[in-house]
């Protein structure tokens, strides 16, 4: 099955993705290449998050063929309605970091615990303890939490929960990350120090698709941007290409609504001083 | 003042030793039961999550004996399994029957907290690689059960309660010895007060104590 060039990190053929009478996804196909940071825009509704999803197959899809680092990870076709057992789904899974919008750290766990339960307990890795906790400080150290270990996810900023959630995954040596919005649910003060870490991540040379709102860190550390548009890839490109010479109507729509919300964050900003406490 | 209603508190000092080995019997049947609830609890809330015949079997029990009354139940233990051919002691056939219906309530409540922890833990659990049974194991009753505390140590008062029920079957716990005592003595109001107080300071402690575990296990998010 795999006759895909060896730089290919993510392929995606013909995904299509329905809730119920919803076409959500309607055809997407997508190459990614080892190292690349692909940046996914689009209005709310089109299709980003759930494409992230069906990527780790935590949303199930009808059809479509999806490789990762050159393994053909699930499909689904009209005519073979092939479902994979669950035990190579998870397997497989540990291959991809995914970091969400609402963190989901474990609350019941430390730092350094929520850390390591991933690679201590989950088969395709099963490092032993000490090893594990070994590598989850390296990692705390490199979104600079080192000092955080001990203490309970709600003791820490949003920020804060959000770089820790990124060690965790990482702890499972993910060879793609996905990241859902990781910046939205944050106080803007906050969002600058969880960019760095991926902007980070993104020079250390890790696969990454991620959807946001942050145009600016499209246009400094995407390789490509992808505008999905009503369950359908509309353009795509270099960041400068596709942000700053859209063709169609509808991304020119959708990205000077974000020029007005730039605009009016500059003004908030500038005249912060009265307005913020 | 008229002599039936002389209250004889020298009656329940004299006697108040002999509720030593009551209190300790009303106790074990406490702990045995309650640990027997919860533990067939988490395994019934569990089934009940789950699909097909497993889902079935767990609902029909719970709903079997919630909705009837547990003395009816104790009788049925009692007079009912010898039947089959199965003859337990007063005493194991108490605690069996607390806490089969005691497990069907304690399986609502952590049902009920299982379901309320977030998708997205579970979502987060599967997205590391974790297999579904592992997310429950690691993820959510690890939370689930800490949110239980609460409701849980309310049922653990009301299992106090109904210890007293096994009274009926001749297990010489605190009802059946107040029992005893006042017919022997004709002052059934007195040993009837004495054992209210007695009921009462231990569900009191019994609160302090559950009060203290919430206190350290809490979740907090």
């Amino acid at each position: 099955m795999d006759l895909l060039p060896p730089e290919k990190a993510i392929s995606v053929k013909n995904l299509h993705k329905s809730f119920g009478d919803l076409h959500v996804l309607k055809g997407i196909d997508l190459d990614i290449h080892r190292g690349e940071v692909v940046v996914l825009i689009g209005s709310s509704g089109s299709g980003k998050t759930t494409l992230l999803r069906c990527l780790n197959f935590l949303a199930e899809y009808e059809q479509g063929q999806i490789h990762i680092d050159e393994k053909l990870m699930w499909y689904r076709d009209v005519e073979c309605l092939q479902k994979r057992p669950i035990k190579k789904i998870a397997h497989d899974r540990a291959a991809i970091g995914m970091v969400f919008q609402s963190f989901n750290l474990f609350p019941h766990r430390t730092v350094l615990e929520n850390i390591i339960l991933g690679p201590t307990k989950i088969k395709p890795i099963r490092v032993p303890k000490p090893e594990a906790t070994e590598e989850a400080l390296a990692l705390l150290d490199r979104v600079g939490l080192l000092e955080k270990a001990d203490a309970y996810p709600n003791t820490l900023s949003g920020g804060q929960q959000q770089r820790v959630a990124i060690a965790r995954a990482l702890a499972m040596g993910p060879k793609v990350m996905l990241f859902d919005e990781v910046t939205s649910a944050l106080d803007p003060e906050l969002v600058g120090e969880v960019l760095n870490v991926m902007r980070q991540l993104a020079r250390d040379g890790m696969t990454m698709v991620v959807v946001t709102h942050e145009i600016h860190f499209a246009l400094d550390a995407a390789d490509k941007v992808l505008y999905l548009d009503q369950g359908k890839i509309a353009e795509q490109g270099p960041p400068e290409q596709v942000l700053f010479s859209p063709q169609s109507s509808h991304l020119k729509d959708f990205l000077k609504r974000f020029e007005e919300m730039t605009l009016l964050n500059q003004r908030g900003t500038s005249t912060g001083g009265q307005t913020r406490t | 003042m008229n002599s039936h209603l002389r209250f004889d508190l020298n009656y329940i000092l004299r006697h108040l030793p002999d509720f030593v080995p009551a209190i300790s019997m009303a106790l074990q049947i406490l702990a045995l039961a309650s640990v027997i609830a919860m533990i067939w609890g988490t395994i019934l809330a569990l089934a009940r999550l789950g699909r097909g015949p497993i889902y079935w079997a767990a609902t029909g029990y719970i709903e079997l004996f919630r909705n009837t009354p547990l003395l009816v139940q104790i009788y049925f233990a009692f007079f009912g399994l010898p039947v089959f051919g199965i003859f337990l002691s007063s005493f194991t056939t108490g605690v069996l029957a607390i806490a089969a219906q005691h497990g069907a309530f304690f399986a609502e409540i952590l049902r009920g907290t299982i379901q309320s922890i977030q998708t997205q833990q579970r979502e987060a659990g599967l997205a590391l690689g974790m297999m579904p049974n592992q997310t429950m194991r690691y993820v959510i009753l690890p939370q689930a059960l800490r949110n239980a505390i609460p409701a849980s140590g309310n049922q653990v008062v009301l299992l106090l309660q109904d210890t007293a029920l096994v009274s009926t079957i001749g297990v010489y716990e605190i009802t059946k010895t107040a029992h005893s005592l006042a017919e022997r003595s004709a002052a059934s109001f007195e040993m009837f007060v004495a054992i209210g107080v007695i009921y009462l300071i231990i569900s009191g402690l019994m609160s302090v104590i559950l009060r203290g575990i919430e206190g350290t296990c809490r979740v907090v998010r």
